[in-house]
């Protein structure tokens, strides 16, 4: 409605019911009830690939806001806690760190944490690594976990938690509460696309069972097809697998053992990428990314087979895909949502959250029947500045390592990186700082933990770290860590805290 | 790691408030450094020395520096502003409140709930910023808009704390600046004292000229911002701030002060240093970017500024990492000040920068405030000025249109003082 009067409902027509799909209609249906016809085809006899088991702390609102209570939604999915992902092997074989949700320590007088412990580490009087300074950290590596306590003091609530959850029992989920909120749902294959003469937007798509879904926009969730954004409007792709040169990953889904449940994700560095190790309640997902120039399909098969810790549930699956992202996810009146848009791999679990973005940048940016192309552009730039900042970030992982143990990792650690990731690399390098921006996904605390733990070590830090006597720093930091322990030994175990909070599926 | 040593000396040349500001807070990060601070006279162009008006950061600032909130109100009669008064051209008026960034109800943002208000029930909706004001974060201790106060008493204020603080005061008349053609060597004052120091702080407002000795180039904005000149400065009737936009001029009146603004060629023109760090000098505040303005927003950023430097002050021999990070910082930060100048200041008809195009055009079409990254002015503070000063968005948020009638009514009946609206 504009300020004078009311207009029709966007006709809304999502071809593709997986993770993205569903999680679109979901979230349109909910927002914007009256506002927004939603249709959705997609049909049985395609596979979902079941982006990201393991996601990041921003699904919580997106939960939230749908008013999906987390409970059910853990029980639903089977779902685990998630603290932070351990990375093992990647700055060198045999080193190990986790990249928390949270911050370490706190700051300072206005000096980040890390500043005090890099001088303390460059005096020789601190030896306990940084990690010892992280509440999520430690409570992870404890197998802890409580979310934070609403009105908590500063280290109570240094961390944000997130989900690993099984993908193939989210969309279902999503179907659900989406059709109970009026989203019509269309079983079939579509075998032609109409199209406005004039302006070349997508008018109507055909199917196999004889429906023709009219729309006036059109979200392409058909995954790495790129049925409309890539096959029908021919969107450019922006290739980037000269940075990231993983295109496959052999997934192989294995039993849980007996123990405590990791509230964790584990990356464990391989000779040709890397492998996921993801707890959930009633089994564990495995999978490895990697690149076909170093390693073959069968090969990565066989070193999955090899690696898993559990009884294997199913042969190992191999998915292709490439690095990069349409350089417009909206293009004319059709949004890609997911991996039509693009696909960045699972190294930090950021393929549902670009989803999610995604989602609410176009719930932002909701058009009228009449699309204004100011939306859409600002969405592309919003969505570039998403993708281009994450890129940056997984590239790091790749490029800062000391393994010269294969060619793979020879490839990365001396490859050409982007700019705008050496410009940071430089200023972490010479100041211990982080350049800093305020949008995006991965902040200063991100940079700091992957900095460190894969052995980029300044080679200074902030001199104003300098002030305080040594022995007053010293004591924070036992009084940090001391702090720490205690508040994760009042913690539940992880697997007691889910059955204490409904959120337990497993009989 | 190799980690070099500190920096021993520092000197800031000032003419005012900002050198001071300058000057404690480096004090305060480097116990161990030798500060001194050259005051050259001002010579009357500087706004920030004239005008006591600052944005709430100001507070914040005085608890890093260690300055007591009850001293700086007795002693400067500061005031904090929640609301301001427009009276434009046309003889229409206005009234802004403001919050540090922009308020949603169940998702949806609060200036799209009340447009549908507006839409629904046309003059019976209270005006926008009484929306905000029911608002806590628009009453805050420290003021939507900030605080209004004595800009002499304050430089006063700052003088004696500089002193306390073993802050090394030199008064000269004029200086020299000696330079290798890239960084400075040697400040000579007049009277024949020579300083040389590991970095050069240059807060001498609009007559700045270390940087320009050092051959960096100034960007000229005058395509976008008029030249302008503050007169008839005089104590302010106490009373709620108000600006009236007069053909040739525009009347901002405080609790404090009233002042005039005004086109005036001779003025220094608006614009900015191309680099504010470059070697071994810093520009700060108006040595850096000179811009009008008409809210606490100039002294704000003289105060970013000075953060941004302390957060990135560099070892003596640092490779210039940290100076491009600066750079690149403050550029974005005067950006989006040339915008705010221009959106407040600038006529109708005037060149606008593409950056506030597209904000504007965003706004109108659907109320979007499209801010960019590390914009200092708070997301809050475009919304409310563009609500006070723009016409309202054409369309109303679909977001909004969702929402039951019973949040709509709920929400704005926490709206206690129903005024004339400034709605359709």
């Amino acid at each position: 409605m504009t300020a004078g009067g009311q207009s029709e409902p966007v006709r809304v027509v999502i071809l593709g019911g997986g993770t993205a799909g569903w999680m679109t209609a979901a979230a349109l249906a909910r927002l914007l009830p009256g506002q927004a016809e939603i249709a959705l085809v997609e049909s049985e006899e395609i596979g979902i690939v079941g982006v990201g088991e393991a996601t990041l702390p921003h699904l919580r609102d997106f939960i939230r806001r749908l008013g999906i209570d987390e409970a059910e939604f853990m029980r639903t999915t089977s779902a685990t806690f998630k603290l932070g992902i351990d990375f093992v092997d990647f700055g060198a074989i045999g080193e190990h760190y986790i990249h928390p949700f949270g911050a370490y320590g706190t700051d300072i007088a206005g000096v980040g944490f890390h500043h005090y412990w890099l001088r303390m580490q460059a005096a020789g009087t601190q030896t306990a690594p940084i990690s010892d300074y992280s509440l999520p950290i430690v409570a992870a590596q404890a197998k802890r976990f409580a979310p934070v306590p609403e009105g908590g003091d500063a280290l109570e609530t240094s961390y944000g938690y997130a989900y690993q959850f099984d993908a193939t029992k989210m969309a279902p989920m999503l179907r659900r509460f989406a059709e109970s909120h009026g989203v019509r749902r269309y079983e079939g294959k579509v075998t032609h696309v109409e199209r406005d003469g004039n302006s070349g937007d997508i008018a109507a798509l055909h199917t196999d069972r004889g429906d023709v879904l009219a729309g006036d926009l059109f979200i392409d969730c058909s995954g790495f097809r790129a049925f409309l954004i890539g096959e029908t409007l021919k969107s450019p792709w922006e290739d980037w697998s000269e940075w990231l040169p993983c295109d496959r990953a052999a997934a192989l889904p294995c039993t849980a053992l007996d123990g405590p449940i990791e509230p964790y994700t584990r990356a464990t560095a391989m000779p040709a990428g890397w492998r996921w190790r993801i707890p959930l309640q009633h089994r564990v997902g495995n999978g490895y990314v990697f690149s076909s120039n170093h390693l073959s399909e069968d090969e990565a098969c066989g070193a999955i087979l090899g690696a898993v810790e559990g009884e294997p549930l199913a042969d190992p699956r191999v998915l292709k895909f490439r690095a990069g992202r349409r350089t417009k996810s909206w293009d004319k009146n059709v949004v890609a949502i997911g991996l039509a848009s693009g696909f960045l791999e699972p190294l930090e679990s950021t393929s549902i959250h670009l989803v999610q973005q995604a989602v609410t940048r176009l719930v932002e940016l909701f058009p009228e029947r009449r699309i204004d192309p100011a939306d859409r552009d600002t969405f592309n730039t919003l969505v570039d500045a998403e993708y281009d900042r994450i890129r940056d970030f997984l590239i790091l992982h790749y490029h800062a390592t000391r393994r010269t143990d294969s060619d793979f990792w020879n490839h990365v650690r001396t490859m050409r990186i982007p700019e705008t990731l050496s410009r940071k690399m430089d200023l972490w390098r010479s100041s211990a700082r982080v350049e800093l921006y305020t949008q995006g996904l991965f902040l200063e605390a991100s940079w700091v933990a992957v900095y460190l733990g894969q052995g980029i070590v300044p080679s200074s830090y902030d001199q104003r770290a300098d002030t305080p006597p040594p022995e007053k720093v010293g004591q924070a930091l036992d009084d940090l860590d001391a702090a720490i322990r205690a508040r994760v030994a009042a913690l539940p175990d992880h697997a007691a805290y889910l059955r204490q909070m409904g959120g337990w599926a497993v009989q | 790691m190799m980690v070099s040593g500190q920096l021993a000396s520092v000197v800031v040349v000032g003419d005012g408030i900002v050198g001071l500001m300058a000057s404690i807070t480096l004090r305060r990060a480097l116990p161990n450094a030798a500060i001194r601070l050259v005051m050259v006279p001002d010579s009357g162009v500087s706004w920030l020395n004239q005008l006591g008006a600052c944005g709430p950061n100001l507070h914040r600032f005085h608890r890093q520096i260690g300055l007591s909130a009850k001293v700086f109100v007795q002693r400067t009669r500061a005031d904090l502003v929640y609301l301001r008064h427009y009276l434009r051209a046309d003889g229409t008026r206005v009234r802004e409140a403001c919050t540090p960034t922009v308020n949603f109800v169940e998702g949806v943002p609060l200036h799209h709930i009340w447009m549908r208000h507006c839409a629904q029930t046309g003059a019976q909706t209270p005006d926008f910023a009484s929306v905000l004001l029911a608002l806590q974060e628009a009453r805050g201790e420290e003021g939507g808009f900030g605080v209004r106060f004595d800009a002499a008493a304050y430089q006063a204020l700052l003088t004696e704390m500089a002193r306390a603080l073993q802050v090394e005061v030199i008064a000269a008349d004029d200086i020299t600046v000696t330079t290798d053609g890239a960084a400075v060597e040697a400040i000579t004052t007049d009277s024949g004292f020579s300083l040389s120091a590991d970095l050069y702080v240059d807060a001498a407002g609009p007559q700045s000229r270390l940087l320009s000795e050092c051959g960096v180039a100034r960007e000229d904005w005058s395509c976008y911002l008029p030249a302008m000149a503050l007169k008839n400065i005089a104590e302010g009737p106490k009373g709620e701030e108000s600006l009236t936009y007069e053909p040739n001029a525009v009347v901002w009146q405080t609790g404090a002060w009233t002042a005039r603004l005004q086109p005036d060629p001779n003025a220094p023109a608006p614009g900015r240093i191309m680099q504010p760090w470059r070697g071994n000098v810093v520009a700060l505040g108006e040595a850096a970017m000179n811009i009008p303005f008409t809210d606490g927003i100039g002294l704000s950023h003289a105060i970013d500024d000075i953060l941004r430097l302390i957060a990135l002050l560099p070892r003596p021999d640092a490779a210039g990492d940290e100076q491009a990070e600066y750079n690149r910082r403050t550029q974005i930060a005067q950006d989006a000040m040339r915008d705010w100048s221009s959106l407040n200041i600038a006529k109708d008809d005037a060149e606008r920068p593409d950056t506030l195009t597209a904000q504007l055009a965003a706004f109108a079409a659907r109320g979007r405030v499209a801010t960019t990254e590390l914009d200092p002015i708070p997301t809050g503070a475009w919304l409310s000025r563009l609500m006070a000063l723009r016409p309202m968005p054409r369309r109303i948020d679909p977001t909004a249109l969702a929402l039951p009638d019973s949040v709509i009514q709920s929400t704005m009946q926490r709206a206690q003082r129903p005024v004339s609206p400034n709605c359709m």
